[in-house]
């Protein structure tokens, strides 16, 4: 579902004053994207739907602070994605907990030729090994690579050190592999 | 970011191509969590002042519960559980009406988030993690109170979108938003500075980008160099220093006023009697010149030729392609009246004085003309020479006039082109 440049300013108008089917169109619009978002950063399939009714709502609430000068999409994934780690943040305390960078140097894992094998995957198979990627480890992948963050702006959303995020990355990659590898095996 | 590795890539891409279908289900629980439509029923300040009952009792609960053992606050908060639920469903609806105590709200966050603590520690999903069991240790030994309120306050740096400085949503913070008559401008121009702040108790401080300021709400300012100045405005409450607003720098631009001048010399001798004007103007493009003689010009010097004695004020106004205008006004005195040196009577009797009229002045000028002579009916004669002058003679009727007076007009064009065209009176007598 699509809409021109000019429904959208006039839906996203009436969802400032509250309209109901403004709200709806806009969240069936944006609801397949944006639930996409969540399930990067939840541990299941009801986990992503709880934080993405959440963030809908933050949605809802902070409207009227939306510029229409910025992208609406990108203003809505913002939220999505700090709603997603503000629960990963709530749920636990894991963030703060995991800086070792100290071993990380012999961890770093290089370029892998058998990564080609990973590009036949099912999509649910790839999305299924990021949701059982610890927090901390699904917070700063998805930033990183799915959001283009540097590691200094993952390391300043998530309150923890550069060297933390990148090792973290490190760890993540390593540990996404092992995932995929057991999918393709259990595939075949 | 492009400097992703090849695996990044991948999983990126797979990633970017999940979908999920639409289900209405979802949109109806977000449906039930939103404030009602505005025209609601006082449903909701019944439901906020429960959320504040429940809320407080809690509140008193948690606080009390302060210094004592994790167990024990484990088993007060699961006991809770069920009302919990009920006020966290509806924190939504008291948030609409934002007349709650800061401190409900961050007890609904408490408690939003011990359900989902004691969720989590139920069932912690990574045996692999060596840091797991370091987080069992420190969630166990902390007491749950400050461990709670830790968390608040880490809630509150966390969530970006969220983050509203206390302070601003509570006292009214003045705008430094403002308007200026025109953003481009002349030297000397004036210019209103207008702010748009509604609140009283406001200082303002205008910066007027020269190192000149102003503390009036509405100042009106020129600026006396030409260039690019910008102001800015910075708003200060004057009940709380710290409450500022600081604007943007707007930039102005400020063109060059032409300065303007002028002055004149009088050719009275000549046959005609000329006023040369000398235009002293700067930074000019254009020029308009009222003479007050029924006269306009735009040349930038122009000749001119006062048939009236008396005073004339003289008009200059020097413009620029910015459109920047500036007047000035002199007086000039005309001492004599001319007209062509014209004599006022001739006598047409053949006694070879003044038996012919032309107006002298044509007879130096050598200049076509045309000179034309009428009488009550209208055109007798009609002349193109100096060797044609009027002796009387009645081209109408080929007859001569009568004694009388009659009326002259010549026309012709000046060195500048421009038509010049005198009247006059003439007596004839025999």
């Amino acid at each position: 579902m699509n809409l021109t440049e000019k429904q959208l300013q006039n839906t996203i108008k009436k969802s400032i004053k509250k309209d109901r089917k403004s709200q709806e169109l806009l969240f069936k619009t944006y609801y397949s994207k944006m639930m996409a978002v969540c399930m990067r950063y939840s541990r299941d399939h009801d986990t992503a739907q709880d934080v993405c009714q959440s963030g809908f709502i933050k949605v809802f609430e902070k409207l009227e602070h939306y510029n229409f000068g910025g992208s609406f999409e990108g203003w809505l994934r913002r939220i999505m994605v700090n709603t997603s780690i503000d629960y990963i943040r709530k749920s636990k305390k894991e963030l703060k907990i995991i800086e070792d960078e100290s071993r990380i140097e012999t961890d770093v894992f290089h370029e892998d030729e058998n990564d080609n094998n990973f590009v036949g995957l099912p999509v649910a198979d790839v999305i299924e090994a990021i949701q059982q990627l610890s927090p901390a480890y699904k917070a700063v992948f998805n930033l990183y690579v799915m959001e283009d963050y540097s590691h200094q702006e993952v390391a300043d959303a998530l309150g923890i050190s550069q060297g933390t995020s990148k090792s973290n990355l490190a760890k993540a990659k390593k540990k996404l592999r092992t995932l995929l590898k057991n999918k393709i095996k259990y595939d075949v | 970011m492009s400097n992703l590795d090849g695996f990044e890539k991948i999983v990126k891409d797979k990633l970017q191509q999940q979908q999920y279908d639409y289900d209405s289900s979802q949109w109806n629980a977000i449906e039930k969590r939103l404030p009602p439509p505005k025209k609601g029923f006082p449903w909701k300040y019944i439901a906020a002042a429960s959320t504040f009952t429940i809320a407080s009792i809690l509140l008193w609960q948690l606080q009390n519960t302060e210094n004592q053992p994790v167990k024990t606050s484990d088993i007060s908060i699961s006991a809770l559980t069920d009302s919990l639920k009920i006020t966290s469903k509806e924190s939504y609806i008291s948030n609409s009406t934002k007349q709650i105590d800061e401190g409900i709200e961050s007890a609904i966050i408490v408690d939003d988030h011990a359900l989902i603590e004691m969720d989590q520690t139920g069932q912690i999903d990574e045996p692999e993690n060596v840091d797991n069991t370091i987080e069992k240790v420190v969630i166990n030994q902390v007491p749950v109170e400050p461990l709670l309120k830790d968390e608040t306050q880490e809630y509150s740096n966390l969530s970006e979108i969220d983050k509203v400085d206390p302070q601003s949503s509570k006292i009214a913070r003045p705008s430094a938003q403002f308007t200026i008559t025109a953003k481009e401008a002349c030297v000397g121009e004036k210019l209103t500075f207008n702010s748009l702040n509604k609140l009283e108790d406001t200082r303002y401080n205008w910066d007027f980008g020269n190192g000149e300021t102003s503390e009036n709400r509405f100042p009106v300012y020129s600026y006396k160099v030409p260039g690019i100045y910008y102001v800015q405005l910075k708003a200060t409450s004057t009940k709380h220093e710290e409450i500022i607003n600081v604007s943007d720098k707007i930039a102005i631009q400020i063109n060059p006023t032409p300065s303007v001048d002028f002055s004149w010399v009088e050719n009275t001798y000549n046959a005609v009697p000329t006023v040369e004007f000398t235009n002293l103007s700067e930074h000019a493009d254009s020029w308009n010149w009222n003479f007050q003689n029924g006269i306009i010009s735009d040349e930038k010097n122009p000749i001119i030729t006062f048939k009236k004695k008396g005073f004339y004020q003289i008009t200059l106004t020097a413009s620029n392609v910015h459109g920047c205008v500036k007047i000035s006004q002199q007086e000039l005195e005309v001492v004599t009246d001319y007209n062509l040196l014209a004599p006022n009577s001739f006598t047409p009797n053949a006694d070879g004085i003044n038996d012919d009229f032309i107006p002298e002045a044509l007879k130096i000028l050598n200049v076509g003309f045309e000179m034309t002579i009428f009488d009550k009916r209208g055109l007798i004669y009609q002349s193109r020479s100096l060797s044609n002058p009027w002796t009387g003679e009645n081209q109408r009727d080929g007859g001569f006039c009568t004694q009388g007076a009659y009326v002259w007009i010549v026309k012709y064009k000046n060195q500048q082109g421009i038509d010049q065209i005198y009247k006059g009176t003439i007596n004839l007598l025999h």
